[in-house]
């Protein structure tokens, strides 16, 4: 009798015991659950207002995407993204103080920024003072390198000095040199001028337009005086509308431009642009599965209409490439994460680029395109394989480099 | 429900409570381990895999450093400056062309004994002024079409037209059997190129990168690729495909898995398919410089081979330890359970009859007790077993004895039952004879009294009758003297008339006494059913009682309906009537100045009651359910014979196949209710 209602007397006890053991077991399990669900932030530096916010803003979208599509798959090592975003409103000045407060304040784990060279030159220190890390997606005279800026965009001699080649071996010799009066133009033109004497060609003509301004008659007025092969423009913003504007009816005058992607084909007008080329390492017409994955992707996310250019898939390339250094390094620190990055290669929609840990810049292929009727671009030369990055063009030392580039007076 | 023997429900309970939550727990950490494990190893290879990429990115960077150091060097510059006018005017056929070559060939000759295959120097139009291996295979001219595409070609475009340092991918060089890369720079004066710088490379960097695999792992091998158009090429042998042609051009298609992401660029870590189709543990990796693939990898049945080892050893531990456990409850099951055994034992045979059964008292505190505790009861049984037994004999003694006495009485019983048998039977005659007699009494009784009362109007019969023959003399008399008047006439008339009426009467009297009391006696002995009316038998029966019930001060009253009529012994319903009259006025009212007697009936179509009541003094309650019993009277020794209402009981029962009931009440009367059933 005693032995089959052991449980009776002390039933109440019986029953209490069981909820305590299952309750100290969901709490043990609990606390084993040792996944941190803080975020981490993503610092965003573009500008949202002011005269950059136009291109500026396309940078922005791509990286909420990424950071969606990111998340969506679970995030980086088990955490999810969360983007911060810092105008720069088209000054630098702001552009250093914003890069600031997202290290010191904000905190985030890496700064995905900048578009103009001057918001890139103010930025720098900054990351350089706190040890932390900035993708730059622009392509850009290079002559620069620092240990905490990854570049994402091409090097001249990954965009311009296989543009130029490519233009005078199959367009024509007689060149004409026309850009917006800032580092970039004045430093490519630079570059070029080495490329042309060392074929024995001398430019036709070299001119600069202030920044802003679009009275252009002057370059058109020679231009349609001296009637280059070619015209390398570095024109940077709207002046690009008048200036092609005027050309339109010159029809022996080819316009290769180093600063025009599709969205800007768009701004200036399709019939102005047809014919004309452009030198970068992506178009959107690049016909690959991940590029056609990467380009619907962004039209499902922000609309049909919307265009990708160059600078938006650097900016891609930038992020993925942080999250696969985050992955490899275990850590979010910046300047681990930035050692973990080296040799990393990553199929992006242009192709393979790989990581140069000795210039921090990457592998890029090169590709020609003519504008199309529909305004993109015909890809009608590209190189074999990547290029390999170049900041420094060798034939001089550096030091002679930042010499040439001080002379420039825009340092 | 079987019972399981203590080994069992030990080992059961040991298994359960031990080895369970052990299996679990090993389980988790087995699988944990596993999942570290594998951590551990992918990071290893991740790590194996990057160094071979920085080995071979490095050997790339020091060979454009080297190179580029070549186009810096003044006496590069030097060796331009002289060898192109000499090439120019005549080339070979030129006087110092040979002896600069000599020269230069010794200048450089440490570059070949630094591992360098050759160094050319090329003019800026493309020219071969210049190649250590003098009598090389190298075309005069290089050929700087763009279609050409060839690991040399490249470096010196790359030099002329942008100026750069650049490497080219390694290809397969018939003529040295080996594969082949160059290294190029351009050589400038003030910003003009006027030369190129190249110098050749072998391929023991694959060697070297691939032959490293380091660790144990002896299925560790470096697959590299490199990609053409549509096809690809094995840049190394195979370790497990022989027939595997390095250089030689295959199909995309029979691209292995994890080859196939690292020519595509995509880094990756984790379990593939490498070429031979068999699992693998591989990390891709895509080297910028040369445009290879690599892949390091390792069997994944090898990696696992560990784990299989850890998990193999922990099952033998188990194994060992379920063994271990078998034992340890079998042995442990066995102590316990034998002091229980030998306690089944010792009970079996205290069972069996074996009365002072002892257990040896050992082992453990509480089977030594139980033992002791056992034992003293064993000795307790034994003892009151033969109590009992000794008990059981005396018992059983007396019991033989008792059954004789018994029998003894039954004898006697026997006996006596036989003698009271006879005696019933005696007493039954007799008892009979005694009713006869009382009924020959109370009939002589009755005839008695019938006489009696006959005497009477016979007696005044005879006298009117000697009265009526006087006056008749009288008159004749009178007559024969005459002297006889109408008015005397009238007066013997008359008085004859009275003295003829009264003769009348009395005779009638007379007559009716007779009939009633033929009908009394008479039909007492008549054992003929008929029907009669109730009424007039019991109006003729207190005629012929008369004598008798006028002693009494009682009134008896017929109050019986005349429609009421019986078909069944009158002469029954007399004796009944007769005792029950009698017996009421004899015993009910004595010392009474007067009484009542009530005779009443009634009838259903199946009953007939009949109530025979007085007001006497009634009948004491103990003698109520005596009265019927033969012999029984209040009266004895004055006259009472104590059987008329036996006999009545007798009637009604046996003859009429009725009851009868009495009630009485002390002071009050007693009523005798008689119920018999209607007979058609």
């Amino acid at each position: 009798m005693a032995m089959e209602r052991e449980c009776t007397p002390q039933g109440y006890l019986c029953r209490w015991r069981w909820l305590a053991i299952a309750i100290l077991l969901a709490v043990g399990i609990v606390a084993c659950d040792t996944k941190d669900d803080a975020t981490i932030k993503v610092g965003i530096l573009h500008s949202m207002s002011g005269t950059m916010a136009f291109s500026e803003r396309d940078l922005v979208d791509v990286l909420i995407m990424a950071i969606e599509e990111i998340n969506a798959s679970g995030g980086v090592l088990g955490r999810q993204l969360e983007p911060v975003l810092a105008d720069g409103a088209s000054n630098w000045w702001q552009f250093s103080k914003e890069a600031e407060r997202l290290i010191v304040q904000e905190r985030v784990a890496v700064l995905f920024g900048c578009w103009t060279s001057s918001s890139r030159i103010a930025v720098k220190p900054i990351v350089e003072r706190y040890e932390h890390l900035l993708f730059y997606p622009l392509q850009y005279e290079g002559l620069e390198q620092s240990p905490n800026i990854i570049y994402t965009g091409a090097t001249p001699n990954q965009q311009i000095i296989p543009g130029v080649h490519w233009a005078l071996e199959n367009i024509g010799q007689s060149v004409y040199l026309l850009g917006s009066d800032y580092i970039f133009p004045r430093a490519a033109n630079m570059l070029i001028k080495d490329q042309l004497k060392n074929r024995g060609i001398e430019p036709l003509g070299e001119m600069y337009l202030p920044l802003g301004s679009s009275d252009i008659s002057r370059a058109i007025e020679d231009i349609r005086r001296l009637k280059p092969d070619l015209v390398f423009n570095t024109i940077n913003g709207d002046s690009n509308i008048a200036f092609f504007n005027g050309l339109s009816g010159l029809q022996e005058t080819k316009v290769v431009s180093f600063s025009i992607a599709e969205p800007e084909v768009l701004a200036i007008g399709i019939d102005q642009m047809l014919g004309h080329y452009a030198v970068w390492n992506y178009f959107q017409s690049i016909d690959s599965p991940e590029n056609r994955q990467f380009v619907s992707a962004f039209k499902a996310r922000f609309g049909k209409e919307r265009v990708v250019n160059d600078p938006m898939e650097a900016t891609y390339i930038g992020i993925k490439l942080w999250v696969q250094g985050v992955a490899a390094a275990g850590t979010f620190d910046p300047l681990r994460v930035k050692h973990a990055l080296g040799y990393q290669s990553l199929n992006a929609p242009q192709g393979i680029v790989s990581v140069d840990m000795g210039s921090q810049h990457l592998w890029k292929t090169v590709r020609i395109g003519r504008v199309q009727s529909d305004g993109q671009f015909e890809i009608v030369w590209r190189s074999d394989s990547p290029i390999r990055p170049t900041p420094f063009p060798k034939y001089h030392s550096r030091s002679i480099w930042l010499q040439r580039l001080q002379e420039l007076k825009y340092r | 429900m079987r019972r399981y023997n203590l080994s069992t429900m030990l080992f059961v309970w040991l298994l359960l409570s031990v080895m369970t939550p052990t299996v679990i727990l090993s389980g988790l950490y087995l699988s944990s381990f596993k999942h570290a494990f594998l951590q551990q190893e992918q990071v290893h290879l991740s790590q194996f895999a990057d160094n071979k990429v920085k080995q071979i990115e490095d050997y790339i960077s020091e060979r454009i450093s080297d190179v580029f150091s070549l186009s810096q060097s003044v006496e590069t510059v030097e060796a331009f400056s002289q060898l192109s006018p000499l090439y120019r005017h005549g080339g070979e056929q030129a006087q110092q062309y040979p002896q600069l070559l000599a020269e230069l060939k010794k200048r450089y000759q440490h570059y070949q004994d630094d591992g360098y295959l050759d160094l050319l120097l090329i003019s800026a139009s493309g020219d071969l002024l210049f190649s250590l291996g003098m009598n090389s295979h190298f075309p005069s001219k290089v050929n700087l079409d763009p279609e050409t595409v060839s690991g040399l070609n490249f470096v010196v475009k790359r030099a002329k037209y942008f100026l750069e340092s650049s490497s080219s991918s390694f290809e397969y060089d018939g003529p040295s059997e080996q594969a082949v890369a160059f290294i190029g720079s351009p050589v400038l004066v003030q910003g003009r190129l006027i030369g190129i710088v190249v110098l050749q490379v072998d391929s023991q960097i694959i060697q070297k990168v691939t032959l490293e695999v380091g660790g144990s792992r002896s299925s560790r091998e470096v697959v590299v690729a490199a990609r053409q158009g549509d096809y690809f090429s094995y840049q190394v042998e195979l370790k497990y495909d022989a027939d595997a042609i390095v250089g030689e051009p295959q199909p995309i298609s029979a691209l292995s898995e994890s080859l196939s992401k690292a020519l595509s660029g995509r880094r990756h870590i984790g379990v593939d398919i490498d070429y031979r189709a068999v699992e693998v543990l591989a990390a891709s990796r895509y080297i910028p410089s040369v445009q290879w693939g690599l892949v390091f990898k390792e069997d994944m049945s090898e990696v696992v081979q560990v784990y299989d080892q850890i998990f193999q050893l922990g099952l033998l531990i188990l194994f060992v330890v379920l063994i271990g456990v078998l034992l340890v409850s079998g042995l442990l099951g066995s102590m316990l359970a034998k002091p229980f055994e030998s306690m089944t034992q010792m009970t079996r045979s205290i069972t069996s009859g074996e009365t002072d059964a002892r257990i040896k008292p050992e082992g453990f505190r509480e089977s030594y007790e139980l033992a002791l505790c056992f034992n003293q009861m064993s000795h307790a049984l034994s003892l009151a077993r033969e109590t009992l037994e000794q008990q059981v004999e005396e018992r059983t003694l007396e019991l033989t004895n008792e059954i004789d006495l018994r029998q003894n009485k039954e004898a006697a019983l026997a006996e006596s039952y036989k003698k009271l048998n006879l005696s019933m039977k005696n007493l039954q005659a007799m008892q009979s004879q005694l009713i006869e007699s009382e009924k020959m009494a109370a009939l002589g009784g009755l005839v008695a009294g019938f006489a009696h009362e006959l005497n009477t109007p016979i007696g005044v019969a005879i006298t009117a009758s000697s009265l009526l023959l006087r006056e008749l003399t009288i008159l004749e008399q009178s007559y024969s003297s005459d002297e006889l008047t109408e008015a005397v006439f009238k007066q013997y008339l008359d008085d004859i008339k009275a003295a003829c009426t009264l003769l009348e009467k009395n005779l009638k009297r007379s007559a009716s006494l007779v009939r009633d009391f033929k009908l009394v006696a008479v039909e007492q002995t008549n054992l003929h059913k008929e029907k009669f009316v109730l009424r007039e038998l019991i109006e003729s029966l207190l005629t012929s009682l008369s004598p008798e019930t006028k002693k009494y001060p009682v009134e008896i009253s017929n109050r019986v309906r005349e429609d009421i009529v019986v078909n069944s012994y009158p002469g029954d319903f007399y004796q009944v009537f007769t005792n029950l009259i009698l017996n009421s006025l004899i015993h009910g009212f004595t010392g009474y100045r007067d009484g009542g007697l009530i005779i009443d009936a009634s009838m259903t179509e199946d009953l007939l009651t009949i109530t025979v009541s007085d007001n006497g003094k009634g009948i004491p309650e103990k003698n109520c359910s005596s009265i019927f019993e033969p012999f029984f009277t209040t009266k004895r020794g004055n006259g009472g014979s104590g059987l008329g209402l036996s006999i009545v009981y007798n009637i009604v029962k046996q003859k009429l196949h009725g009851d009868i009931k009495v009630r009485s009440t002390l002071g009050q009367g007693t009523e005798f209710i008689i119920t018999c059933p209607v007979e058609d």
